[in-house]
């Protein structure tokens, strides 16, 4: 089987209805240099065919990237995140984000202090297991991360995260014939000891 | 008895040098990835004590628990026998 190997991020895209409050919050606030831009006539669907697509660098060769459909509506679903605090209060439109690195803590707490004299609101530092991390949003309600790297991953990580995962994904699979099986986090954990234990005593 | 499987990160070490310091408690190296910290009696943890962030608090036990969390707050997890 060939091997399969991404060599990072080209772009991240998402959707805008605000071109202008877009462009001075990811060019002029967050100082990122607008380095290309698409515009399209009759490219899209009969709602929108005519749009804008712009990107912004965020170092290494990615970029964050806009799209900007002439003429369609900012639905209420995104309208409704805008201006709400910089925490993952909707499980789901929040989770779905991307966390973007900086050097260094200095760089964390100048793009802190850049956001708020703007009058933005950051969360508080964050530390993570590995990364410690700001959050807010961008004028158009996403969740944004931004974030430093505490430590390296290494091999140790993947070889409990895939015990963690093995463990999730046995008691997924148990409550389609139990609905009790996977109810907390506790039974992940308390099967990964089962899995060990099983495990060494298999290496005995 | 309890034991929970600790990785062996710098983030987890807290509660590992915590343990250490335990009567009640054995701390063993199982493998390259995974220290054990065994107590025949109910053991308790106080996150201020650990000097823990609420982030890594939360994911204490990621490793593995053979036990039953009896309490588990902002503050303080008690660990109790199966």
């Amino acid at each position: 089987m060939h091997c399969l190997t991404f060599k990072g991020v080209d772009h991240a895209a998402r959707p805008t209805w605000k071109l202008r409050d877009t462009v001075r919050f990811y060019r002029d606030l967050m100082g990122l240099s607008l380095v290309h831009a698409i515009s399209a006539r009759g490219w899209g669907t009969d709602t929108h065919p005519d749009f804008l697509h712009f990107f912004f660098d965020s170092g290494n060769g990615s970029s964050i990237a806009f799209f900007y459909y002439i003429g369609s509506k900012e639905p209420a679903a995104l309208k409704a995140h805008q201006g709400t605090r910089p925490a993952p209060d909707d499980h789901v439109f929040d989770a779905t984000h991307v966390s973007w690195l900086v050097d260094s803590r200095d760089d964390l707490h100048a793009l802190r202090r850049r956001l708020e004299a703007h009058g933005i609101e950051v969360s508080p530092d964050t530390r993570h297991e590995t990364i410690e991390s700001i959050y807010f949003r961008d004028p158009n309600g996403y969740f944004l991360e931004v974030t430093i790297r505490a430590r390296p991953l290494l091999e140790i990580d993947a070889i409990d995260a895939a015990r963690t995962i093995e463990a999730g994904m046995q008691l997924e699979a148990e409550r389609e014939t139990d609905a009790d099986a996977f109810r907390s986090i506790d039974q992940v954990w308390q099967r990964k000891a089962a899995l060990y234990q099983v495990a060494a005593g298999a290496a005995l | 008895m309890i034991t929970i499987y600790m990785v062996d990160v710098p983030e987890f070490q807290p509660l590992i040098d915590d343990a250490r310091q335990r009567p009640e408690c054995r701390v063993k190296r199982l493998d390259s990835t995974y220290i054990a910290i065994e107590a025949d009696e109910p053991v308790e943890f106080s996150r201020r004590a650990l000097g823990l962030k609420p982030a890594i608090w939360y994911g204490l036990f990621t490793g593995g628990l053979d036990g039953d969390i009896e309490r588990f707050d902002r503050d303080v997890v008690r660990i109790v026998s199966r």
